[in-house]
């Protein structure tokens, strides 16, 4: 999964997914939940009932974006689109290993998120200071 | 021994018993275990102690033993248990239970509240890392006097944390962090005097710390509210908590200046206040202080000014990390005097003359990671030879200076270099050919320059590009503090970066060598350069290839079709050369969008919208005439099979008939 080569600790939900389809915020949208890519979304990513705000969770719950965790907290509605795996994430299985939802995502990339969105390169690319 | 039939059970593994053959303590941790936890362990009269950790036990906890009127430690932590944890409902109201550790398995929700009113020997309660909802109760605080530990962390609490834990004056440790949790800190929570660790890490906390009950908490080592939404500015009276290590403080809205009695806090190891809008000069902070002082993180801040001279008498510093301000200013020697300075990131702001910089860091010996990129604008790369230190560097950054000039030779003597980005410059001249003499160097960022000549060879024989990074497996390699690539990226680990090699945005000529084919890399990019020539077959071999962007060249000829057997490719861009034939199908082949393609005149495929005709598909795609012969074996292959099976079906039919004729005749006779 290249997105936890991105970030050695993500730990993701990986519980049993139900019906309802997780939300991701601006930053994410059109990513693939599982891989960080941008290629073309093949299937909708379900999540387990207590990601989607259901089973004795709290409706504000329903618009925190599955990969960041923007909107956890806020009682805001950060999440803007449906979650997606991409085509090649669907033939490897990879949205088959449970709920996809981050749990440890803390403020700083949620914030960190919404500054790539805005920051992008005029050459096509974000580029990036290590700091 | 193990467990038989027939024998006594107090010889058995894992179970201690008293004098008198009662069974006192059950300790079945790490034995592999599954199933369900039986109630009947509750009727041990004499049962204390009860360790079924790190198993794989599931379904529920079983309210004997929570109601048991012997056990005094229950801990069942790392195991698949789920469901509610229910309220006791019995009139007795004094357990014995004083320490229980239900944290990393799978309960739900609201926690146990009325419970604890009954537990009057309560000392520790560990129940993180579960999906428990509702709010944080405090009802063992008035119940029991020894209550000393309160773990919730990683769970769903919301709410506000309660008034009532002011009343725990015994509480050392309260962690709820990774929660739901809003409002402002209670007045009333300073009450509980006797805290040494505090920690709501990424919650929604609101308001202000206010100092004037905060310093109630004269034993606080760890204050821990990073990830809130804290605004306000660090107490002054911060200066009276005298037992103070840990300040982590990131990622809030807090502004203001650093209280000058900081310096007060001798013991403090780590101050964290990364991504808040604190300002002001550093230099009112008297930080030879703070001689404990392990790691100072003030990334993304407004601080001016330069780097106070007072930081280089922290001896004992690890970890300084300043990027993201607005401090200036040249680079002092002092900083030779932090002897275990291993961590050093100063992007991203607006210091001068990197000469002297990179004179003054070569004596820090103990260095591992230096980013300065986005420092120096306009300058010129040193070319001094007499930059003979780093000798223990890993990291190098040094992007987005402008700096103009050539890739330097000392950078051949950094022996441990793994990562060397130098993008957004302005470097000219070709990649030297000691390149390769760095044996550890898997990432490589050279974009954004003005490279020329042609792409090395022996950039092909890099040794760490070449391999798969097994040997770092050993060592981790783990950051002192966390590095960010961006702000969406954060990396903890060396060993979690992609091996890669970008050259992109350069003035790169000549063709791409088939020798490519011996990498391992993860990530290629020779994007927007000059490169012509055809893309090499061998560039299929980089079976661990996950981005591939070769666009805005020269390149001529066909896209290899053995790209498509490259299963991890999830990003590819050839758009704006002059290939020609068709796209590859198949694979992730299928995935890649139409921009990846364009600007290809000569290229034929649906997805551009040019179709390939009979001759061309014949003779620049041997798949495709390969699939072609396959089909037409697979139509004579059936016709066959057809034939046979209606010849076969009229001898039988023929048969038939001829049997039931002779029946007819028979009877006649």
């Amino acid at each position: 999964m290249a997105m936890a080569k991105h970030q050695a600790d993500l730990v993701r939900c990986s519980r049993q997914p139900g019906a309802a389809v997780g939300r991701v915020c601006a930053a994410h949208d059109g990513r693939c939940v599982a891989c960080d890519s941008m290629v073309r979304p093949a299937a909708p990513a379900r999540v387990c009932d207590g990601c989607s705000g259901g089973g004795g969770g709290h409706g504000s719950r329903s618009e925190r974006c599955l990969v960041c965790g923007a909107g956890a907290g806020e009682g805001g509605a950060a999440a803007v689109a449906d979650a997606y795996y991409c085509r090649s994430c669907v033939q490897m299985e990879k949205d088959r290993d449970g709920c996809p939802a981050v749990v440890n995502a803390g403020t700083a990339r949620r914030d960190a998120a919404a500054f790539f969105f805005s920051a992008r390169s005029k050459r096509g690319g974000f580029r990036s200071t290590m700091a | 021994m193990s467990w038989r039939n027939n024998t006594d059970c107090c010889t058995w593994d894992g179970i201690i018993c008293s004098m008198d053959g009662a069974v006192t303590e059950l300790l079945l941790s790490s034995r592999g275990l599954e199933g369900q936890i039986s109630p009947s362990l509750g009727e041990l009269t004499s049962l204390s102690r009860l360790n079924l950790s790190y198993n794989s036990l599931s379904g529920g906890l079983p309210v004997e033993l929570m109601s048991s009127s012997s056990i005094i430690v229950l801990d069942v932590c790392f195991n698949r248990l789920g469901g509610e944890v229910q309220e006791l409902n019995s009139s007795v109201c004094d357990w014995p239970l004083q320490v229980l550790n239900i944290s990393s398995n799978r309960f739900t929700g609201d926690f146990p509240s009325t419970t604890w009113e009954k537990m009057r020997n309560l000392v520790v309660i560990n129940a993180s890392n579960n999906s428990f909802t509702g709010y944080i109760p405090s009802s063992f605080c008035i119940s029991s006097p020894s209550f000393t530990v309160l773990d919730l962390s990683y769970n769903r609490f919301s709410g506000n944390i309660p008034p009532g834990i002011g009343n725990c004056s015994a509480l050392k440790m309260f962690k709820a962090g990774y929660n739901n949790i809003s409002g402002t800190l209670p007045d009333e929570l300073f009450d509980a005097i006797s805290l040494e660790y505090l920690s709501f890490p990424n919650n929604g906390l609101q308001g202000r710390i206010d100092g004037t009950h905060l310093i109630k908490l004269k034993n606080l080592a760890t204050l821990d509210l990073r990830w809130n939404q804290l605004t306000g500015k660090i107490p002054d009276s911060i200066n009276q908590l005298k037992q103070l290590e840990e300040l982590h403080l990131c990622s809030n809205m807090m502004s203001g200046e650093l209280p000058g009695k900081l310096s007060s806090c001798t013991n403090l190891k780590v101050i964290d206040l990364k991504h808040n809008n604190f300002y002001g000069d550093l230099g009112k902070v008297d930080f030879s202080a703070l001689h404990n002082l392990r790691t100072l993180d003030l990334y993304l801040n407004n601080f001016t000014g330069t780097i106070p001279v007072s930081i280089y008498s922290c001896r004992n510093l690890k970890a300084l990390r300043l990027s993201a301000n607005h401090l200036h200013g040249e680079l002092s020697s002092g900083i030779i005097n932090l002897k275990y300075l291993s961590f050093l990131s100063l992007a991203n702001n607006n210091f001068t003359n990197i000469t002297n910089a990179l004179q003054v860091l070569k004596s820090c010996r103990t260095m591992t990671t230096l980013l300065i990129g986005r420092n120096f604008r306009g300058e010129i790369m040193p070319q001094d030879e007499n930059i003979d230190g780093f000798g223990n560097l890993q990291v190098l950054d040094i992007s987005g200076c402008l700096l103009s000039g050539n890739i330097p030779q000392w950078i051949s003597r950094l022996k441990n270099l793994e990562m060397l980005i130098l993008s957004a410059n302005r470097l000219t001249g070709p990649i030297p050919g000691w390149i390769n003499s760095l044996n550890l160097l898997f990432f490589i960022d050279m974009s954004d320059n003005r490279l020329t000549e042609e792409i090395p060879i022996n950039l092909m024989n890099m040794t760490m590009l070449r391999s798969e990074k097994y040997v770092t497996h050993v060592d981790p390699r783990v950051f002192e503090i966390p590095v960010y690539n961006g702000p969406s990226l954060q990396y903890r680990a060396l060993t979690a970066f992609p091996t890669l090699l970008n050259l992109s945005y350069n003035s790169f000529t000549g063709e791409i060598s088939p020798i490519i084919g011996q990498l391992e890399v993860h990530v290629l990019d020779f994007s927007f350069n000059n490169l012509s020539g055809k893309i090499p077959q061998s560039i299929c071999n980089l079976t661990n290839l996950q981005v591939l962007h070769l666009s805005n060249n020269h390149l001529t000829d066909a896209i290899p079709p053995g790209l498509s057997n490259l299963h991890f490719l999830s990003a590819f861009n050839v758009s704006n050369n002059d290939l020609e034939g068709p796209i590859p199908t198949g694979g992730q082949f299928d995935t890649f969008p139409d921009f990846s393609f364009r600007g290809n005149p000569k290229i034929c495929s649906p997805i551009v919208a040019r179709r390939c005709n009979s001759t061309e598909e014949a003779l620049t795609s041997p798949i495709s005439t390969k699939q072609y012969i396959d089909k037409t074996v697979f139509v004579i292959a059936f016709g066959v099979s057809f034939g046979v099976g209606v010849v076969y079906d009229q001898i039988v039919v023929s048969r038939f008939l001829q049997s039931l004729r002779l029946r007819l005749v028979c009877p006649l006779e």
